[in-house]
């Protein structure tokens, strides 16, 4: 008899969202879906809205990755105004989303992941979160609550806020970094650092405890998209699209941000208020693409900072370029932290990061702006067009998650179909199919979360929506 | 030397939420020459631990719908088994959390002002004030 099981909602994860699995008569997986159960709306309530209120308002989107949207709105804002922003605001805003990376990354692999990691996919439930990796391994828990203090510590420094700052504006960033303030942040990166290499070192051998956990989530030949400097190295603030395919090749290099349209396509599915991107030139659903961590660094030769590159050199060697498994997520964020401290050094460095000239002011000179910007989670893309009062008209806006949305999709029926058997449901396969969509750490925002802990609800239900068997968590 | 740390947490746009904050600015203000470590918040989260942990002693302050407008309660705050939900802590699995990274929790104690309205708007009613100004009392005597 067919079977369904429903994962709801799915947890350690940011928002709301719930899994299906359909079992067919065969007892194999018919199929699986994720579904996305909420709905924000701001495309739409941002109309008639003056266009420079956009930073601050887009950035309520999300508790966690605000100032991603921030910048990326920020940026389609400067395209409006038809300004070029200082070469030292760019800088700054460069430091912030670096620290919005660092701290978001630390969210999804310590407090979110590391309990599947260093406890174990198989540990019991009520043991398996952060306070049971603070009794296990201590230092893991308290090495990343200390780096995600340090990119809050640094959004705080420059924006005034850890959450919702609103320090970015358009045409540049409201005030210059102080000297007192670079120092502050630069004396915090060696102790990032410094925790980077002891989780480095633990995690290294902890990844290859899960073989079939690198096997089975979501490893398939897929396109990666994201920002690249043009040449070799990643971009996170600025640069063009580039896109690759699954054996390394470039399919499309130097895409502007403005010909978006001509590249990426969004479809609504009937079972989920989240809409899947796909590559346009390939069509739907074939163009499916990844974003993130793992998207960039397949994108690029190297870092260009040493200690992400060593660690890159690692991780290729025992994977393979490209990496095809999303398992492999949890080891591109950590390189990625490495990465954005390291550069965040070298900025903190720049004769001129102390330069006052960081705003430009103008008027509306464009009915039209993209702004793109790389957010720990991927690709994120706003875009408005405004009337002659600078009036907001219309919005879209594309985002990392929704990017990944069509390989979280196969992702999560893969796992299904490794891990659940015979329609048996055992906690450890389940929460195999929940770490799937934990390793894209989508953001589907905090801001809708419900108070208190959420419960984890698995039902069994025949085609004739019958409960035939159900776990309670 | 450990400094005392005062931890006031609630949402300022959300009217008489936002009592902790001012508790805890009344006391900055009253305790200017002595070192004492504030931190406003919206809500406890993981990374206060470490300052927690690094504390002579912790008073948190924070609205309550629970009690009558106007009243404070003071109490000691016990350690808790922790809460597998890490996006927001109460005072008691907060310093659970601390004792599991093999960090000696300080005293602790939670002081929580009773208000009646937590609309969405900034500013307090009469009766938060006046209430904010007794926990920040409350804390005082803790302190001395």
């Amino acid at each position: 008899m067919a079977q369904r099981i429903v994962i709801d909602p799915v947890t350690r994860i940011e928002g709301h969202s719930k899994v299906t699995i359909q079992i067919g008569d065969d007892g194999r997986i018919a199929d699986a879906r994720l579904h996305i159960t909420q709905l924000r709306g701001f495309e739409k309530l941002c109309e008639n809205r003056p266009f420079y209120e956009m930073p601050s308002l887009m950035a309520r989107i999300c508790g966690i990755c605000p100032v991603s949207h921030l910048i990326a709105s920020s940026k389609a804002c400067d395209a409006i105004l038809g300004v070029n922003i200082p070469p030292n605001a760019a800088r700054l805003r460069r430091i912030l989303n670096f620290a919005q990376i660092l701290q978001s990354h630390a969210l999804s692999v310590f407090h979110l992941s590391s309990p599947d990691l260093v406890l174990g996919m198989d540990s019991p439930p009520e043991k398996r979160h952060l306070f049971g990796v603070a009794a296990e391994a201590a230092e893991v828990a308290r090495d990343g609550i200390r780096l995600r203090k340090i990119g809050q510590q640094i959004i705080e420094l420059l924006g005034r806020k850890r959450i919702h700052p609103s320090w970015v504006v358009p045409g540049g960033v409201s005030a210059p970094l102080t000297t007192e303030k670079r120092d502050q942040i630069r004396a915090m990166l060696p102790e990032g650092l410094a925790a980077l290499e002891r989780t480095l070192d633990r995690f290294r051998g902890l990844f290859q405890r899960f073989p079939e956990e690198m096997e089975s989530f979501a490893n398939f030949p897929s396109l990666f998209l994201g920002l690249t400097d043009g040449a070799g190295k990643p971009e996170y603030y600025d640069g063009p699209l580039r896109v690759s395919d699954a054996a390394g090749n470039v399919v499309a290099n130097a895409v502007r941000p403005e010909d978006y349209p001509k590249y990426l396509g969004e479809v609504a599915e009937n079972d989920s208020y989240l809409k899947s991107s796909y590559y346009l030139p390939m069509g739907y659903p074939d163009g499916m693409y990844r974003v993130g961590p793992l998207a960039r660094l397949n994108l690029v030769t190297h870092c260009g900072t040493p200690r992400a590159d060593h660690e890159l050199g690692a991780l290729r060697t025992f994977a393979g370029s490209p990496l095809l498994s999303s398992f492999h997520y949890h080891h591109a964020r950590l390189i990625e932290m490495l990465h954005v401290i390291e550069r965040m050094e070298e900025l903190l460095s720049h004769p001129d990061i102390l330069s006052p000239h960081v705003r430009a002011f103008s008027h509306p000179n464009c009915q039209e702006g993209v702004g793109l910007a790389e957010a720990p989670r991927g690709t994120l893309l706003h875009h408005y067009r405004v009337d002659r009062n600078g009036l907001i008209q219309w919005a879209n806006l594309m985002i990392a998650t929704g990017h990944n949305n069509l390989a979280m999709n196969r992702g999560v029926k893969q796992a299904a179909e490794y891990f659940v058997r015979d329609g048996k449901l055992s906690d450890g396969a389940l929460n195999r199919v929940e770490a799937v969509v934990r390793a894209f750490d989508p953001c589907l925002s905090c801001s809708t979360h419900a108070a208190g802990q959420m419960p984890l609800r698995i039902e069994l239900i025949d085609a004739d929506g019958h409960v035939l068997d159900s776990i309670a968590r | 030397l450990k400094n005392p740390l005062i931890v006031g947490f609630g949402n300022p746009l959300r009217e008489d939420d936002g009592i902790g904050w001012r508790a805890a600015e009344l006391i900055e203000r009253a305790n200017d020459e002595i070192e004492l470590d504030v931190i406003k918040c919206q809500q406890l989260t993981p990374e206060l631990a470490e300052a927690v942990g690094e504390a002579s002693l912790a008073i948190f302050l924070d609205a309550s719908v629970d009690q009558p407008p106007g009243t404070v309660s003071s109490l000691q705050v016990q350690r808790e088994v922790p809460s597998a939900w890490s996006h927001q802590l109460s005072p008691a699995q907060l310093l659970g959390l601390v004792e599991e990274m093999n960090c000696a929790a300080p005293p602790a104690y939670l002081i929580t002002g009773g208000v009646e309205r937590i609309g969405w708007s900034e500013g307090m009613t009469a009766t938060a004030e006046r209430c904010a100004t007794e926990m920040a009392a409350a804390a005082q005597r803790l302190l001395a």
